[in-house]
């Protein structure tokens, strides 16, 4: 694409002297005459042919410093239509042009260092003009050093040279301001993005490159012809060539993602001390503008190493036009100093001004990739972030499912333990026992059925230990009720019920409820079997940090003193720890017996108040014992 | 709440243990007020026996070697709603009793206890009562109070009766208790048993609903 526009460029140039050949005539030899007299050397001068262009540097010796070269223009006839002289290509310090011994045009410039001067068109006023020979001297001052010289001259029609010389001025002048204020713009834009979007040093040196290349110009256009800023000019002239290519080679070591400050501050060194040498008035100035010159046409094609060095930069196709317009930019450099030398036309156009407009072209490829590489990153990035979160919440529900299922199965297996333990222990001893009582044949009566329903109840206690109470102490007193319900029938003892609600203990287990279903057990039995009472009553109350379960009875009490090392208090006491509660009975010979069992509602302070010691008075605190399960 | 006095009570079980249905239908027996109008083996031989009509009462042991007993109910309950299932178990154990009041029973009975006369048990249970233990009033309030609109819930005063009884205060107790007759405790809890058949239909059905949905 870039190629192809360079290759039309270049056909313009060459194409233009072709048109209009008739109204124009090209002048490709001149005569020359050396020295600087004061008026219009005649032709007792010494006139030596010269041929156009004409490269001071490939003759230094014949040229000097000034001098005049003649023309002579034959008409037959004064046309009707304006005439012009157009000189393509103009390097001279100094220039006047007569017709006809009359002065038609004048540029004085600085000595030293010339001007290039493209398509310079010099109308001729129609009076000065005359049927035969008309005579053009051009007055001029110049140096070989400096690469001074002329090209062509074309006489003829207006309109036909002005097509020419438009051309050449877009080539030469306007489209390397347009070329240069539009990188300028886009080297704003790349900073203001840089400052927005993540400060991508890559953005940051683009746009210092383009605005370099805007500023170098405006510099250009200020310096022109008018302000004097003495041997800077130079210095600022080359800036204008060759300053836009250090943030740029930045910028290719960073694409690369490459950092090397040493390598970066001796390019800021070098081109400043290029152009103080170049500040520095001398016979030697000119040499440092060849070498630098030289110098950094050479840099467009370095700036590609560390891009070629990289073996993923070296895949990405960006990168490759890239270093092809590196390359490019070096040929262009490089084309404008082969030309200066002489060895291509001298009339050839200056192609360094497009040099920049390669690579700040193809160094924008890599950059957007870069950004949208970025874009599609942080997407990337984002989608596989949700995805680790949604992985990460899965494999936490799923271990806490696991740790949810391995405690299920840990509970169940003790509960499994637990009640075959009970079953071997209890069932099975009463089982064992009643078998033997059978075998022997000597049974007293009613002894195996009694043994036998025991048994039952027994078993009946251990399958509704694990029955769902949901938390309620209530619904295992009142199971107990129900089971117990035909034997107090049974017995005639009254059973006075009295269960208030009670607050939920979520930690009440079978082992629990178990514990305290025989607590209830055996404190009937007592009650029924072995204290003559005629009334049971069962009572509940809530204290601070507890619940109270009181069973009181009227029967013929004991005296605790005696009982102390009893056994059936030793193994009341021994359920109440099972039932992770605390337990006190209390008795009086002849007053009947109270057993209160107290336990811990979760999540409350604990009560230090003891059960006998309070409120609930009671008919016989007297002599009551107070056995707290744990010193048991 | 004594059923009209027309005639004695017809009575059918199915019961795979000979020996519990020997004492079963000998108990029916020494009864004039009941008639055993027939007895099975297992659940198959139970449905085609009971297919064309079916007695007042049908007494279902829950262990049957062809079907569980929880399925013989539900298919009776379905086609007879007039016929009193009464599931029988060995310990009344609360899940299965739980399962069998959603399936549509009305009650049931211990087995093997000797002491107790059977036939006493079914004209109590005619008569509106069935021991409801602590544990089983507990599951049902659990089951009927976290009631979706669309389920059928319990009224305060069938809640306050429940958990009168999961603290295992007697009907009479309850009745005294809240202020009521005893004869009003039974007519709720009859509502309750309902409740309970409802409750596991309309489960059913959103259950169902749910999964065509899904």
């Amino acid at each position: 694409m870039r190629a192809l526009l360079c290759a039309l460029l270049l056909a313009l140039a060459y194409a233009a002297p072709a048109a209009g050949q008739s109204d124009v005539r090209t002048y490709e030899r001149a005569e020359w005459n050396q020295g600087w007299p004061i008026d219009i050397p005649g032709d007792e001068g010494i006139w030596t042919p010269v041929s156009l262009p004409h490269n001071w540097y490939r003759s230094p010796a014949e040229l000097g410093y000034r001098g005049w070269y003649r023309l002579r223009h034959h008409l037959d006839y004064v046309p009707l239509r304006n005439q012009s002289i157009y000189i393509p290509k103009l390097v001279l310090g100094e220039f006047t042009l007569y017709v006809n011994q009359q002065k038609v045009w004048r540029l004085s410039e600085h000595y030293s260092t010339g001007t290039s001067l493209t398509a310079v068109l010099i109308a001729i006023p129609g009076t000065l003009l005359r049927p035969g020979e008309n005579v053009i001297h051009l007055q001029v001052r110049g140096s070989p050093e400096w690469f001074h010289g002329i090209s062509r001259i074309y006489v003829g029609d207006t309109n036909a040279l002005a097509e020419r010389a438009a051309l050449r001025s877009l080539i030469q002048g306007q489209m390397i301001h347009i070329v240069a204020a539009a990188f300028g713009a886009i080297g704003l834009l790349s900073l203001w993005l840089w400052l927005r979007a993540g400060r991508d040093p890559v953005l940051f040196w683009y746009g210092v490159s383009g605005v370099a290349l805007l500023v170098s110009t405006a510099i250009w256009y200020v310096t022109m012809w008018r302000a004097d800023i003495g041997g800077w000019r130079l210095g600022l002239i080359f800036m204008r060539f060759h300053g836009y290519l250090l943030p740029l080679f930045i910028l290719h070591l960073r694409l690369a993602g490459r950092r090397l400050p040493w390598l970066e501050g001796a390019m800021w060194l070098l081109l400043t001390v290029a152009i103080i040498t170049l500040a520095v008035p001398g016979r030697w100035q000119s040499s440092a503008w060849h070498g630098w010159g030289m110098v950094f046409a050479a840099l467009p094609a370095l700036l590609t190493v560390p891009l070629l060095s990289s073996p993923q930069l070296r895949a990405k196709p960006a990168v490759l036009l890239l270093v092809v317009a590196d390359f490019a930019a070096s040929l262009l450099t490089m084309h404008d100093w082969v030309t200066r030398f002489g060895f291509i036309d001298f009339e050839q156009p200056y192609l360094i001004y497009f040099a920049p407009l390669f690579v700040m072209l193809a160094a924008a490829m890599p950059i957007l990739e870069r950004m949208l590489a970025g874009v599609k990153a942080t997407e990337q990035m984002n989608v596989e972030l949700e995805h680790r979160v949604a992985e990460k919440a899965r494999e936490i529900e799923a271990s806490h499912e696991r740790l949810r299922q391995a405690q299920r199965e840990q509970t169940l297996a003790e509960e499994r333990r637990r009640i075959m333990a009970d079953m071997h222990d209890g069932l099975g001893a009463r089982l064992v026992s009643l078998l033997s009582v059978a075998q022997s044949g000597d049974a007293k009566h009613g002894e195996i059925s009694e043994g036998i329903a025991a048994v039952l109840d027994e078993l009946r206690l251990t399958i509704d230990s694990v029955q769902p109470v949901e938390g309620d102490v209530g619904v295992v007193l009142g199971n107990v009720r129900h089971r117990m319900r035909s034997v107090f029938e049974r017995a005639g003892v009254q059973l006075v019920w009295n269960v208030s609600e009670l607050p939920r203990m979520d930690d009440l287990t079978p082992e629990r409820i178990l514990a305290i279903q025989r607590i209830f057990l055996e404190t009937f039995s007592n009650a029924i079997r072995h204290s003559g009472a005629r009334t049971v009553s069962v009572f509940t109350m809530r204290v601070p940090g507890a619940v109270r379960i009181v069973i009181e009875d009227d029967g013929h009490g004991f005296d605790p003193a005696a009982e102390r090392s009893g056994t059936g208090l030793g193994n009341l006491r021994l359920r109440a720890a099972q039932a992770g509660g605390t337990l006190s009975v209390e008795s009086q010979a002849g007053k009947g017996t109270r057993v209160t069992l107290s336990l811990p509602v979760p999540g409350e302070p604990a009560s230090a108040e003891l059960p006998n010691s309070g409120q609930e008075g009671g008919d016989y605190p007297v002599r009551g014992i107070s056995a707290d399960a744990t010193s048991a | 709440m004594e059923k009209a006095d027309s005639g004695p009570v017809t009575v059918a079980l199915v019961e795979d243990d000979d020996e519990a249905r020997r004492r079963l239908v000998a108990s029916i027996g020494l009864d004039p007020s009941l008639r055993l109008a027939g007895e099975y083996r297992t659940g198959g031989e139970a449905l085609a026996g009971l297919a064309s009509g079916a007695p007042d009462v049908f007494l279902v042991d829950l262990g049957l070697p062809d079907m569980p007993g929880l399925e013989v109910v539900k298919r009776i309950a379905a086609r007879h709603p007039a016929c009193d299932i009464l599931v029988v178990t060995v310990f009344g154990d609360e899940e299965s009793v739980i399962g069998a009041l959603e399936a549509g029973a009305r009650g049931y009975l211990l087995k093997g206890a000797l002491e107790h006369d059977i036939a006493e048990d079914i004209r109590h249970l005619r008569n509106g009562g069935s021991p409801l233990s602590p544990v089983i009033a507990r599951q049902v309030l659990k089951r009927l109070l976290p009631a979706q609109p669309a389920l059928a819930g319990l009224t305060p005063r069938e809640s306050e009766i429940l958990n009168a009884i999961a603290r295992g205060f007697t009907y009479a107790e309850t009745a005294n208790l809240l202020h009521l007759s005893v004869q009003t405790v039974h007519t709720h809890l009859k509502n309750i048993y309902k409740k309970l058949a409802v409750h596991s239909k309309t489960e059913a059905v959103f259950e169902a609903d749910r999964r065509r949905r899904l």
